[in-house]
Formats: structure tokens, C-alpha cells, sequence
């Protein structure tokens, strides 16, 4: 297997004043292609943390990430962003789409970024938007849509430019539980076609989808939990 | 690349919320402002500079006795009386540098009647070559002929307000009895033109018969100096050959030489008092615009910090976002100065139509464009950067 993904004893402390908050206090973790992986903990375990330094959209204090083999520590800003945009597809709790494009735009914005034709870009932004189930959504503006349908939106964005790894913090903690549920069998889609997901959870039910779930505490890691292949 | 910002700045423009618009509405404020202020400050200055030119520059007015610089044109009485006579005309006309010069005689307090009407008015009697000084033109008709004693040239006002009827060319008025016919009408010239829209101007020795004023005397000289000398060189030249005609030293003259110089010297303080105001009132417009202009785009980009941080998320660098929103606030600052301009000329233009003398030059529409323009880009840029600096998390945890 190969690894796409790796933490070594990374920290992330926080100066309050005299105080140092240790959001992350030496976290390890190596995930290879192909994995679905949940994190989960307790509130302010450091998860979001976690997740943001391999979104690459934090550093750490102190310790190595490693991407594809590339140690991303020292990477200067333009290279963060073209991995942010090329490697990584990050879905947020509240969405985060761009309110006042359509949800083609926001589809396509992505690709925009990397000088794709704008021919090419609605070509694949309305057939991600049927991947996701939005196909008869692609001229809404997102105020127009449910949040489990702009959750969606964000998930075709995230996949825009084909990333190898897909982040997604808390995705369903804004939704009900029924679209909730749906993100959640969308999650088990794209990883059935082969791409890698962490995913930052509470939803119990998320235990049972994933092959393995990391449990945080405190800044570390607690336990870690394999399920067998069925 | 830039096809692709330049549509996204379109979009985000055209979808947006009620903010952008108040941003826009900010800068066409600010803009209408500085083009509203400037417009008619330029207006006051260039009506006070163009009545002072009706005249042109190039003339000296002499009238008997010392008024000194301090009195105004028909203002106190001479401090020191005397005469103005054909000697001193012949002396003027030998003045190097004097093109022509015309003897002029003021009847005061003259019946003036047309069809029925009577009034109480000054009347010119000039030599027939002061229609050469008329510079300004004709409504209609001309001067009338060096040898005609019964015709008369007639201002705008007196032609067209004074009487109930409108006096037209070929009418006849009547001056304490004698009849005249009209043969000319002068131009409008408006506020600063010595008087001539309301002149009644007759050959000068037809009013000495009405008058039965002497054949040697004057109320006045007009002299044109030449266009290649100085006209105030030509001024201290009349008055030196007069102080010899009349045989006074230098100080104690009894007559007066108006030069455009000396009005000028009049008219300097409140031209001078002028052009400050408006300065200051173009400075303090761009001050006023341009804070209106700076705040409405600092916080409509604040807003979007999050919005950076989303961008930020999804692979843009700051370069690109920078550019984003460069392109962006251009276009708002272009649309709000646009709409400012458009909306503070069609005020400017009713201004005009009402009276106020309110100037619209190409110069300040591009001024208005511009500063929009630009102080949108600046205003809109630096927040940007700011927020493009921050790192993404920090962006998009922005509330
Ligand atoms: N910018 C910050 N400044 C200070 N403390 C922070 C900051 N971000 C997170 N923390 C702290 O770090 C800890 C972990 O936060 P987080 O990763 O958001 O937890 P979780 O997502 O597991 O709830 C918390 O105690 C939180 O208060
Ligand atoms: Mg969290």
C-alpha cells in the first residue's frame, strides 16, 4: 500500500497569555491510499487542528508532514497553495461555498485556479454535480439550496481538481440526520472509486462505514480502532 | 487568466447583496461630490474671469480728475477735479504704441422714449471710430457710419428687457426729443462688461447739440494700445505725455488712467480669494470622496476576509487573490464613478439651466473617473492583501 499521508510527533501549541494551550501535544499518523479514515474525540481534543495541518491550511509548531512522499514543512506559501488546490479537497462543517456565485462557479472555481478552459471547466463541474446528485441544480445560487444539497456542492468543489485526498471536518454536523446519512453513503461512494477520506466526526453511524477510526484526546492520539475487511 | 478574474469580479458584482451596492452608492457620493464641487466652483471662477476679458486687456480709460487706485469704477467723486480735453486726445493718439484713441461724453439723466414709453438713462456720445473698440459683435446691425448724427447703437438689455416692446434694428427711439434710428444692437456680454449692455451709444457731437456740452471736452478717453506692446507699458506712457499736457508732477495728476492692469490689480484680491476657494474646495471633495470611497470598499473586503480564506482553501495563492480583488474593486470604483459622474452632471446641467454658473469639462469627468478609479483599486487592494496574508484557517474562521 501506498502512503499518501503522514504526521510525525506533530504538534500545535497555542501562547494564551502565560498559559500554552496544546491543541496537538506529538500526534503520529501515517495513511496510506485508498483508506477511509474517521477522526473522533471528544470536543476540543485538537481534531479540527488535526485536520487543518493536513489540509495544509495550518502549520504545526513543531514536527513533519509528509505528502506523497514530500516533506511539506518548509514549503513556501504558492507551493502550500498549489497543494491545497492539486492534492487536497476539504469539505467544512458550515460549507463555506461562495455565496454569490452559482453552484456551477463555485464548482468550477477550483479549476479556474489551475487555467482549466472554461469550456472543459462547466463540462466537468455539471457532470461532478450529477456525481454528488445535483445534476438538475447546476444554475442555483447557494442560498437557494438545502444545507445537505450545498454540502454536496462543496463535496463536487472538493473533488474539483481530481485531489488525491479528501478532508472533511465535521461534514455532517450542520445537516439533519437523514441528509446527514446521505453524505455520509456519498463519502462511502467516492472512496469505493478508490479516494482517500479522513473525516472528522461524532456520528457514531460514521464507525460503521470506515475501515479504521483514530480516537483523540487531549491533543493525542487515544486509541486506535481496524475493522476487519468484510 | 485574467478573462476568468475578470468574469468572477462580474459576478460577484452582479450577484451581490445589498452591500455592494451601498459600497457603489458610496462611491458615487463621494464622486458626485468632487465633481459637483469642483464643477461649480470652476464655474463661479471662470464667470468672474470671463466678464473681467469682455473688454479684453488691451485698453486704457482716461477720465478727469485723481479717483486714485482705491475707488472703483463710477465710484467717489474726484479728489482733485480737471478736464479732459481734445488736446489730451491728440496727445494720446501720439502715444507710441496706442492703436487709436476715442473721445466719449457721458449724457447723465437723458429722456430716453420708445413708442410711448419714457425713461431716465445715460447716454454715450462717442467719436465714429469707437465702433472699432466693440469687440464683443452684434445681435443684429453694425455701427453706424462716421458721418451719420442720427443713429444710434443700442446694448442687449436696453434692446430686449427695458422697454415693454423689444427694440429691433431700424425702430427709432427718441433722446430728449431728437430722433434717433437704432442701426445696431450689441451682443450680450453679461455681468463685467463696463456697462454696455445697457449703452445707448450716438455720435458724440450729436449729444453736445442735445446736451450743448463744449467742443473741447471729454467725460473720457478710451485709448487701444497696439497688440504687440504691453498695454500697461502704453498706460504709464499716456500718463506721462498728460502729466505734460497738463503740466503736473508725478503724484499730483488730475486725471486717471485705468489700465486692465490696474482693474486687475481690483479685481486680483477677489480673483485671488477665488481660486483658493476653489482649491481648497477641489481638495477638500477628494478628501471627503476619497474617505467615502476608502471606507465603503475596507469594509465591504473586510467582509469577504472569509471568503479569502475560502479561496485560500481551494488552491488559490495570494498573488491570484490579490489580483481578484484588484480587478474587482476597479470594476466597483469604475461603475459607482460612472454613475456619479453621469448623476452629477445632469445636476451640473440643471445647475447651468437655472443660472449657476457651473462649469463640465471633459478634465473633470476624467478626474471623477479616475479618482474613482483609483482610489476604489487602492482602497479595495489593501484589505485584500491584508486578508490574503492571513493564514487560511485564520481567514476563514473570520466572523
Ligand atoms: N486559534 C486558536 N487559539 C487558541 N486556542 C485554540 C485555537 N484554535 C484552537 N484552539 C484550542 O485548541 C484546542 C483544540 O481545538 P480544536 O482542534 O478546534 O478541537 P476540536 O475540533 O476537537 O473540537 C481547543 O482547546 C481550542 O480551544
Ligand atoms: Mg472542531
Amino acid at each position: 500500500m501506498k502512503e499518501v499521508l503522514k504526521l510525525e510527533d506533530v504538534k500545535k501549541h497555542y501562547l494564551m497569555g502565560d498559559s500554552t494551550v496544546k491543541a496537538l501535544d506529538g500526534v503520529d499518523l501515517s495513511v496510506n491510499e485508498g483508506e477511509f479514515v474517521a477522526i473522533m474525540g471528544p470536543s476540543g481534543s485538537g481534531k479540527s487542528t488535526m485536520l487543518s495541518i493536513l489540509g495544509l491550511l495550518d502549520s504545526p509548531t513543531s514536527g513533519r508532514m509528509i505528502i506523497r512522499g514530500k516533506q511539506v514543512s518548509h514549503a513556501s506559501e504558492d507551493e502550500l497553495a498549489r497543494l491545497r488546490g492539486k492534492e487536497i479537497g476539504f469539505i467544512f462543517q458550515s460549507f463555506f461555498l461562495v455565496p454569490t456565485l452559482s453552484t456551477t462557479d463555485n464548482v468550477a472555481l477550483p479549476m479556474m485556479l489551475y487555467g482549466v478552459s472554461e469550456k472543459e471547466r462547466r463540462t466537468r463541474a455539471k457532470k461532478l454535480l450529477e456525481q454528488v446528485g445535483l445534476g438538475d441544480r447546476a444554475d442555483h445560487m447557494p442560498s437557494e439550496l438545502s444545507g445537505g444539497q450545498r454540502q454536496r456542492v462543496a463535496i463536487a468543489r472538493a473533488l474539483a481538481n481530481d485531489p488525491a485526498i479528501l478532508l472533511a471536518d465535521e461534514p455532517t454536523g450542520n445537516l439533519d440526520s437523514k441528509s446527514g446519512a446521505e453524505i455520509l453513503k456519498l463519502f462511502k461512494k467516492l472512496n469505493d472509486e478508490g479516494i482517500t477520506i479522513i473525516i472528522v466526526t461524532h456520528d457514531p453511524g460514521v464507525a460503521s462505514i470506515v475501515k479504521r477510526t483514530i480516537h483523540l484526546k487531549d491533543g493525542v492520539v487515544e486509541k486506535e480502532e481496524r475493522r476487519k475487511k468484510e | 487568466m485574467y478573462k476568468d478574474l475578470f468574469e468572477y469580479g462580474l459576478k460577484n458584482i452582479r450577484h451581490k447583496r445589498l452591500r455592494s451596492w451601498l459600497t457603489v452608492l458610496g462611491i458615487v457620493i463621494g464622486v458626485a461630490a468632487i465633481v459637483l464641487l469642483i464643477g461649480i466652483a470652476q464655474g463661479l471662477g471662470d464667470s468672474v474671469q470671463d466678464s473681467f476679458k469682455v473688454l479684453g486687456t488691451n485698453y486704457a480709460f482716461i477720465i478727469p480728475g485723481n479717483v486714485g487706485t482705491s475707488a472703483g469704477f463710477g465710484g467717489s467723486a474726484p479728489a482733485l477735479a480737471g478736464q479732459v480735453t481734445q488736446r489730451d486726445l491728440d496727445a494720446i493718439n501720439r502715444v507710441q504704441g496706442v492703436d487709436f484713441a476715442s473721445g466719449i461724453l457721458f449724457g447723465n439723466s437723458m429722456e430716453v422714449q420708445y413708442k410711448k414709453e419714457k425713461a431716465t438713462l445715460s447716454v454715450s456720445g462717442v467719436q465714429p471710430n469707437y465702433g472699432k473698440s466693440i469687440t464683443t459683435g452684434y445681435d443684429s446691425g453694425g455701427f453706424f457710419g462716421s458721418s451719420d448724427k442720427s443713429s444710434a447703437v443700442i446694448g442687449y438689455n436696453i434692446a430686449n428687457e427695458f422697454f415693454d416692446d423689444k427694440i429691433k434694428v431700424g425702430n427709432t427711439i427718441s433722446i430728449n426729443g431728437h430722433d434717433f434710428k437704432v442701426v445696431g444692437i450689441t451682443s450680450k456680454v453679461g455681468e463685467g462688461g463696463f456697462g454696455r449692455d445697457d449703452d445707448i451709444v450716438i455720435n458724440i457731437d450729436a449729444l453736445r447739440e442735445i446736451t450743448g456740452a463744449g467742443r473741447n471736452e471729454y467725460s473720457g478717453i478710451l485709448a487701444i494700445s497696439q497688440e504687440t506692446v504691453s498695454p500697461e507699458i502704453v498706460g504709464d506712457r499716456i500718463k506721462r505725455e498728460l502729466r505734460n499736457t497738463h503740466r503736473v508732477k508725478e503724484g499730483e495728476e488730475d486725471f486717471t488712467v485705468f489700465t486692465a492692469a490696474l482693474v486687475e490689480e481690483q479685481f486680483g484680491q477677489i480673483l485671488g480669494l477665488l481660486t483658493t476657494f476653489v482649491g481648497g474646495v477641489a481638495i477638500i471633495s477628494l478628501i471627503v470622496g476619497g474617505i467615502g470611497v476608502a471606507n465603503s470598499m475596507f469594509t465591504s473586503v473586510l467582509e469577504r476576509t472569509r471568503e479569502i480564506g475560502i479561496l485560500k482553501a481551494i488552491g488559490a495563492n495570494n498573488d491570484t487573490i490579490l489580483k481578484m480583488f484588484l480587478i474587482e474593486s476597479a470594476l466597483i470604483g469604475l461603475v459607482g464613478g460612472l454613475i456619479g459622474v453621469v448623476f452629477s452632471v445632469l445636476i451640473l446641467l440643471l445647475l447651468k439651466l437655472v443660472g449657476v454658473p457651473a462649469k463640465i469639462s471633459l478634465e473633470l469627468i476624467t478626474t471623477g473617473l479616475l479618482f474613482a478609479l483609483i482610489i476604489g483599486t487602492i482602497s479595495g487592494a489593501v484589505p485584500a492583501r491584508n486578508a490574503s496574508r492571513l493564514p487560511a484557517i485564520q481567514a476563514l474562521r473570520y466572523e
